[in-house]
């Protein structure tokens, strides 16, 4: 797979649309989770998301985006909106929410391709996370008043 | 109690060291342990029952299902294989392991090489193992089929390059040709080569060595079952019975 820099800002801002709905949230084996297949509008790229956060620390969460390209095996982690969970190879001594974006850097120099960070203060808890997340991927309005309507998805995930 | 624990792992860890505390009685380690995406391994020590507790609270597992999920018998297998030859517990997701005052040093590093080798579990992902497939169909065919005079990458038909087959056995006078097909496009020309071989050769022996037979749609398994003399339907298949099978054409 050969990335470049018009190939991420596509992957990452295209419209997308869910083509599969973000199942019921479940707890399992210590942090709750959901996921959802996207596509983009155009229907030229295909992605899954997923949301994490810890049981004991909801301040651990992960909301990420995987990009699966349509004529090869293999996927990328692309984009993950990332809570408060430790410090990073690139800024250590240093806690703070951050987001782990895919880079042509990174791929060259053969790393992991979302080894890259900037920190951000967009969102505190991962209900924030989430919402910021559906909005920076471009998904369709209409999906996001769908699926992600509320303002507590994190307590309804503790009350199911 | 924090203070007492900061001095102990300051000075087994040569002052490389800070430590937070998350929950009461629940302290965060900062060690420069990081996983691959550069994010730091997320250690956590407490108290209980007179000695330390270092744990995870479950986060290489939450990790580990970004991409890539513990969700059959073998995996669940391999992940437990992994966790207790390291001297690891897992209780709910949670992986842990007990030390003293004296051993907390080599105990977060055992600890942490353990994590590791969870987190690195999304190798086991299908399309990297996939990928070895060819290799270890090679690897089995060179060392352990020597005996049948194994060669790579033959054309069996004179100017026809586009019909190579990946190996030619010779347990006898007439070569057996064997291709590895892991997909579709490869199922296609195994058929196509073995037909335009029959045509054109007096004798020898075709096999097949699926990767996953049932991956391969029923049509293009009819082709090839018309086509060759014999399928494996997986490598484990063929690595159990190709010497049987090669005997037989003796």
């Amino acid at each position: 797979m050969i990335f470049s820099e018009k190939l991420i800002h596509k992957l990452l801002n295209c419209p997308k649309e869910i083509v599969q709905a973000p199942g019921k949230p479940r707890i399992e084996k210590g942090h709750y989770r959901i996921g959802f297949e996207l596509q983009s509008v155009d229907k030229e790229y295909y992605f899954n998301a997923f949301g994490r956060y810890n049981s004991t620390f909801p301040e651990n969460f992960s909301v990420g985006l995987i990009y699966f390209p349509k004529n090869e095996k293999g996927s990328y982690e692309i984009l993950r909106c990332n809570g408060l969970h430790g410090e990073h190879k690139l800024f250590p001594h240093h806690l703070s929410f951050h987001i782990h974006k895919i880079t042509i850097e990174a791929i060259e120099n053969h790393l992991k391709e979302d080894s890259n960070i900037e920190f951000t203060d967009q969102y505190v808890t991962f209900d924030d996370a989430l919402r910021f997340f559906v909005k920076y991927i471009n998904l369709n309005h209409d999906d996001i008043q769908k699926y992600f309507p509320g303002k507590d998805l994190q307590l309804n995930l503790f009350d199911d | 109690m924090t203070e007492e624990i900061i001095n102990i792992l300051k000075d087994q860890f040569n002052g490389r060291v800070s430590i937070k505390e998350k929950r009461p009685g629940i302290w965060q380690l900062f060690l420069p342990f990081y996983h691959e995406d550069g994010d730091m391994i997320e250690l956590y020590i407490q108290w209980e029952n007179g000695r330390w507790k270092i744990s995870d609270f479950a986060m290489a597992l939450m990790r580990l299902s970004y991409q890539y999920d513990i969700d059959t018998e073998n995996k669940e297998r391999i992940f437990q294989k992994i966790v207790s030859e390291n001297g690891l517990i897992e209780d709910n997701g949670n992986i842990f392991v007990y030390a003293g005052n004296d051993n907390l040093y080599p105990t977060i590093l055992q600890y942490v090489q353990g994590i590791g080798k969870v987190t690195s579990m999304r190798y086991f992902k299908r399309e990297i193992i996939e990928n070895l497939f060819f290799e270890q169909l090679d690897e089995f065919i060179m060392s352990r089929l020597q005996e049948y005079r194994p060669l790579k990458k033959i054309v069996p038909i004179l100017d026809r390059n586009d019909l190579e087959v990946d190996f030619q056995l010779t347990p006898n006078g007439y070569p057996v040709f064997l291709f590895g097909v892991k997909d579709v496009p490869k199922a296609r020309l195994a058929a196509i080569c073995c037909l335009e071989y029959q045509r054109t050769l007096d004798k020898f022996r075709s096999y097949i060595v699926h990767e996953d037979f049932n991956n391969i749609p029923k049509n293009d398994i009819r082709r090839l079952t018309s086509a060759c003399d014999k399928q494996f339907v997986s490598l484990d298949d063929f690595m159990e019975n190709a010497v049987k099978a090669l005997e037989r054409e003796r």
